[in-house]
């Protein structure tokens, strides 16, 4: 195990080096494998706003150009869950569209998903780590070997933090790779520059399980791993850890209190202390940082999660595309994978707008039109690699909903003082306990 | 005494206007958030703007994949005007039908007619789809707009029966003397008395399409077809994407002027109608 992850370790390492610092190798469109079928028609479904949906409708123009005798109708939808609705009434009727965007929760859908080892190297070209990170596949592989979906982008957690607040204050800026105590000493020092009711950090402390799992992996004591099948290494020590470091947060005024807290739900900047001026440091997708900024006139910066403990920051796959197993143009729907992920132009227009891209020849195109945030997600990538932070994307406890669910119920026992952190731990214990053998 | 009662009346109306104020806050919200510039929409979220623009109509306006708002608006008002027109006549003549000539099986048909207004609509959502996608229907309008020539929004056949039971049988009567067949009591006799209740059922028509959410999703795949209620979503985004929720606020304030027009230019009818059926909506 250990050695295994130390080779997987480097080889991200590696590969995320050669992304940032050494060129990709120059490929022009010329190179685009050849299309062997006849005219055909494809859908495509995706969700996003209308950024997105611009974007992606300019790619489909310049496939069209590519591939003059395949067409495809782009069939876009704007939020995440009506995307699913719709998806899943339309593959009950058996007329899904042939390409369909996924997130997180392919393996859901493997029933209808076409396995796309066998187009590597064909229609795929993503087959060398010079046309894609081969680190990508893992996480969009089934137990049962079947390569599901190909990945769209990366994104990664990291600390938002609102630079002019900081700045106003006459604080230094946090810097990368704190550690937990640096990372603490520094809310003291920010506690006693700011305003009074403004709070050094957002409490993140159950609002996702994602911040926790990174916790609980620095430990020692991974939430959720694929050993055996499924194995779960979480203590009642990690728990009592984090809670009361939490709790010790809030006695000291780092954090706000509860009633602050809870007036936001931090998923997303409509409703966030970030945003609102409550708090200095939150934690934030690093794809999502554009939307925050976007939200709010104070300017953001952002930097690494604090450090400690074992390696434990993963860099995450944001979106796939999957394939209908019921296209009857698979070849066709391959061939647009193949150029949505890899082609240089098809890259200067989606830019990261789903993440960072995973073809380094796509990176190294749009590296010079970067915006200033996409440069500062670059920066942090580059600065938890050369730390040799960067874990593989671990999976989620199973019934990962009702995990989020609960823990934050959990987290507002503690905070409303309903429970002590003790309890709190062992009923945290429980629910992990609980829903790794369900 | 007096004082008492006044006091009482004043306690009322204070109680009623703080319910007002409390349920139209968050439409006021929307309306003033709709003029803030969008990085101070949520970043300073009261009431009183500092700051005012009409930028946001204006990127609002732009639409979604290249289509603008303008399409959506004409897209859902001719939808609506249609379905409107289904409704109207298919629903006057199946509750004319119900409620007034006998023919066999009128009292099962009708128990089938009831029981479709108690069947949760997810149930039949996926046998609808396949229905409309073995039609190749799937994309278009039809799925949305043939239906309403057919009847099948039972509420507004009950609401219309239920009036119609109310006439007075003696004018049709009156009618068939003078020589007048079925069709002549339903045009000459029916339709014009129970207007009050037709209003309210082309009233609720155009509510219920014009909201409408997801009939439009599932029916209408691409964008230049989108209705207003679908092109409203696509505003907000997921994580990847920046979302304009300036320009969402400000769709969403004009999107609810025509039915606002429409409810207080029609109240009148629509409150007989509701009270003179014995139904309320």
């Amino acid at each position: 195990m250990r050695k295994y992850q130390t080779i997987t370790i480097m080889t991200l390492l590696a590969l995320l080096l050669a992304a940032f610092v050494v060129p990709g190798m120059a490929q022009d469109s010329t190179t685009l494998p050849e299309y062997t079928g006849g005219p055909a028609e494809l859908r495509m479904g995706w969700w996003g706003n209308d950024d997105r949906a611009q974007r992606t409708l300019e790619v489909i123009a310049l496939f069209e150009a590519a591939y003059p005798d395949i067409t495809i109708v782009g069939e876009p939808n704007g939020g995440a869950g009506d995307h699913f609705q719709l998806l899943d009434t339309q593959l009950a009727a058996n007329n899904a569209p042939d390409i369909i965007q996924f997130g997180g929760n392919w393996p859901d859908y493997t029933q209808y998903l076409e396995p796309l080892n066998d187009y590597l190297g064909e229609q795929l070209m993503i087959d060398t780590p010079e046309t894609f990170d081969q680190a990508a596949f893992a996480p969009a592989t089934d137990a049962d070997g079947n390569l599901y979906a190909i990945s769209l982008g990366t994104n990664t957690l990291v600390l938002a933090y609102n630079k002019t607040m900081i700045e106003a204050a006459g604080v230094e800026l946090p810097e990368y790779n704190m550690t937990w105590e640096e990372f603490i000493d520094y809310g003291r020092t920010l506690k006693d520059a700011l305003p009074e009711g403004v709070f050094p950090f957002v409490d993140n402390s159950t609002n996702t399980a994602n911040y926790m799992s990174y916790f609980y992996t620095q430990q020692g004591t991974p939430i959720w791993t694929l050993d055996d099948g499924g194995t779960s290494y979480a203590t009642l020590e990690s728990a009592e850890a984090w809670l009361q470091m939490w709790a010790d947060m809030r006695e000291e005024g780092l954090i706000p209190d509860a009633d602050t807290t809870y007036t936001y739900t931090e998923d997303g900047p409509d409703s966030s202390a970030l945003v609102a001026g409550d708090a200095a440091v939150g934690l934030v997708w690093s794809n999502q940082v554009a939307a925050y900024q976007a939200a709010m006139t104070d300017e953001l910066g952002m930097t690494t999660l604090p450090a400690g403990g074992d390696p434990a920051y993963a860099i995450q796959m944001s979106q796939y595309l999957g394939m209908n197993n019921a296209s009857e143009n698979k070849e066709a729907a391959a061939l647009f994978i193949n150029f949505f992920v890899t082609s240089p132009e098809a890259g200067a227009i989606l830019e990261t707008n789903r993440g960072v891209p995973s073809s380094p020849v796509v990176r190294e195109a749009i590296s010079e039109s970067a915006t200033p945030l996409d440069a500062e997600v670059y920066r942090l990538y580059n600065a938890i690699a050369e730390a040799g932070r960067v874990v593989p994307q671990g999976p989620n406890l199973p019934n990962d909903q009702e995990f989020v669910n609960e823990l934050e119920l959990i987290g507002q026992q503690v905070a409303y003082g309903q429970s002590t952190v003790e309890q709190a731990a062992q009923d945290l214990q429980a629910l992990i306990e609980r829903l790794a053998v369900k | 005494m007096k004082t008492n009662t006044f006091f009482r009346h004043g306690l009322t109306h204070l109680f009623i206007i703080a319910l007002g104020v409390f349920m139209i806050y968050p439409v006021a919200w929307m309306i003033i958030s709709s003029f803030k510039p969008n990085n101070m929409i949520f970043s300073d979220p009261g009431l009183i703007p500092t700051t005012l623009t009409i930028e946001n109509y204006i990127t609002g306006w732009q639409g979604y994949a290249g289509t603008t708002f303008g399409r959506f608006f004409t897209n859902s008002l001719l939808m609506c005007v249609v379905a409107i027109i289904g409704n109207v006549i298919s629903c006057s003549m199946a509750a004319y039908a119900f409620s007034r000539l006998s023919f066999s099986g009128r009292k099962v048909w009708f128990a089938i007619m009831m029981l479709t207004l108690m069947l949760p609509g997810h149930v039949t959502l996926v046998p609808r789809y396949i229905l409309f996608n073995t039609f190749g229907w799937v994309g278009s309008y039809l799925p949305i707009l043939v239906p309403k020539f057919l009847a099948t929004d039972a509420f507004f056949v009950f609401l219309l029966v239920q009036f119609m039971r109310s006439l007075p049988k003696e004018i049709e009567e009156a009618a068939i003397i003078d020589g007048c067949g079925k069709i002549g009591v339903y045009w000459r006799i029916i339709v014009p008395l129970a207007s009050p209740a037709l209003v309210t059922t082309a009233l609720f028509t155009f509510l219920w399409t014009w909201d409408d959410f997801f009939n439009h999703l599932l029916y209408l795949t691409r964008p230049d077809t989108f209705t207003v209620s679908r092109a409203l979503r696509t505003f907000v985004g997921d994580a990847g994407a920046v979302s304009n929720w300036g320009g969402a606020l400000a769709m969403s304030t004009l999107s609810i002027i025509p039915a606002f027009i429409l409810f207080f230019s029609l109240q009148k009818y629509f409150v007989q109608g509701i009270s003179t059926t014995g139904i309320k909506g």
